[in-house]
């Protein structure tokens, strides 16, 4: 196994964080010495050249600092890939979640997020997001948890809010 | 690749700061030229970190305005369209279909422990063997190199673990030792990895040097004797 296998099994490491952070990518790889995040970057920027032949690249999740593995841009977009295939309705939650957290002033409510989705009950679609790791339910409270940085450029929703905004209520 | 000196590299980022300042870079964007710029600095740039401290203030001045195109970003959202948009039932909707998600992908087949082993054994001492000739049919080189290896030849202790073998009291003459005492000879007396010497006694049966009792079935210890003088 060389570098880029062990690069490859730490950014696609599974679990309640997935990929790695730069330390513990540093330490996996056994680089030492001042410039050691020098050589972690180098690496990752060979990698990533590499990968994005095979429709791979390398993302950071800005929630909690770790690196990990996703598809290019064409290949996403082209094949409309998404983690909510076939539940639009938690797809659905989840934007209002992220709409209220931005948006609203103040802590994100199952009240508010049911207001803005339009519907009675979101009960099963939080305990299903709640399963995924996305967020926390504290009675009537929503905690948005780092592992939507995962499934998610926040930056890149904002502007696409935006514009839909801008061309939908001209 | 060219060297370049703390001032150009001081002048760079002014340039990419200028460039969004200017309007022509979005600061949300990841900018190349940060890696671009940063790769062309010498390769002893952290031991002189200390010298880089002038850099600070441009560096922090790219984050504040990294940090202020987000707030904008968020402010810029009229509160009118946000109340239409929230008093418009299929707007949600819509806008699900426009969210470019990510799928990240996850391994799960491998345990970290196994992972960890290995990324040590990649952190193996290596040691150079002879140079390695490549000549022509006149004999003359046309190229040298040298090729790393791990600090032990696998064949030179295949070979070490054969004569350690030959030395054991329990394989003299034609004796018969179990695989166990085998193991447990090359691990106590030889500290030889219980698991190394097992792939070991593998390849020294497939070779021919050891040999397994003959009518040995599987309802008895494995015993195995040296062959010697060609029996």
């Amino acid at each position: 196994m060389n570098e880029f296998k062990v690069i490859s099994y730490i950014l696609a490491r599974r679990g309640d964080e997935i990929g790695a952070t730069d330390d513990a990518m540093i330490e996996a790889l056994g680089l030492k010495g001042k410039d050691s995040r020098q050589q972690l970057y180098r690496l990752l920027e060979s990698y990533a050249s590499k990968m994005a032949l095979f429709g791979f690249k390398v993302e950071k999740n800005p929630l909690d600092g770790h690196w990990f593995l996703s598809c290019t841009n064409d290949i996403s977009e082209n094949s409309r890939m998404n983690p909510f295939q076939g539940r639009t309705r938690l797809a659905s939650t989840l934007v209002a979640i992220l709409i209220s957290m931005t948006c609203d002033d103040g802590e994100v409510t199952v009240d508010r997020v049911k207001k803005i989705r339009n519907v009675k009950d979101i009960t099963q679609d939080l305990k299903e997001l709640e399963a995924m790791g996305l967020l926390r339910v504290h009675g009537n409270k929503i905690i948005v948890l780092e592992r939507v940085g995962y499934f998610i450029d926040l930056a890149d929703f904002m502007k696409r809010f935006n514009d839909y905004l801008n061309e939908k209520y001209k | 690749m060219k060297q370049l000196t703390l001032d150009y590299f001081s002048g760079k980022l002014a340039g990419i700061k200028n460039d969004i300042k200017n309007g022509k870079v979005d600061p949300l964007q990841p900018l190349t030229d940060y890696i671009d710029a940063f790769q062309t600095l010498p390769e002893d740039r952290v031991v002189k970190l200390p010298e880089f401290v002038s850099l600070f203030a441009t560096l922090c001045d790219i984050l504040d305005y990294k940090v202020q195109a987000f707030k904008a970003l968020m402010f810029d959202i009229s509160k009118d369209k946000l109340t239409r948009f929230f008093q418009d039932a299929g707007a949600i909707d819509d806008l699900v279909d426009m969210v470019a998600w990510r799928d990240p992908f996850e391994f799960t087949s491998m345990s970290w422990p196994f992972v960890k082993e290995i990324v040590e054994k990649l952190g193996t001492t290596r040691r150079l063997v002879p140079q390695c000739e490549v000549v022509d049919d006149e004999g003359s080189i046309q190229l040298q190199f040298d090729l790393p290896v791990e600090n032990q030849n696998f064949f030179q202790e295949k070979a070490a673990i054969l004569e350690a073998l030959k030395r054991y009291d329990r394989l003299q003459g034609s004796m018969l030792a179990s695989l166990g005492n085998i193991l447990d000879f090359l691990e106590n007396d030889h500290d030889i990895d219980r698991m190394q010497a097992f792939v070991h006694v593998l390849h020294l049966i497939q070779d021919g040097e050891l040999i397994l009792r003959e009518d040995d079935d599987s309802s008895s210890n494995t015993e195995l004797r040296l062959w010697r003088d060609g029996q």
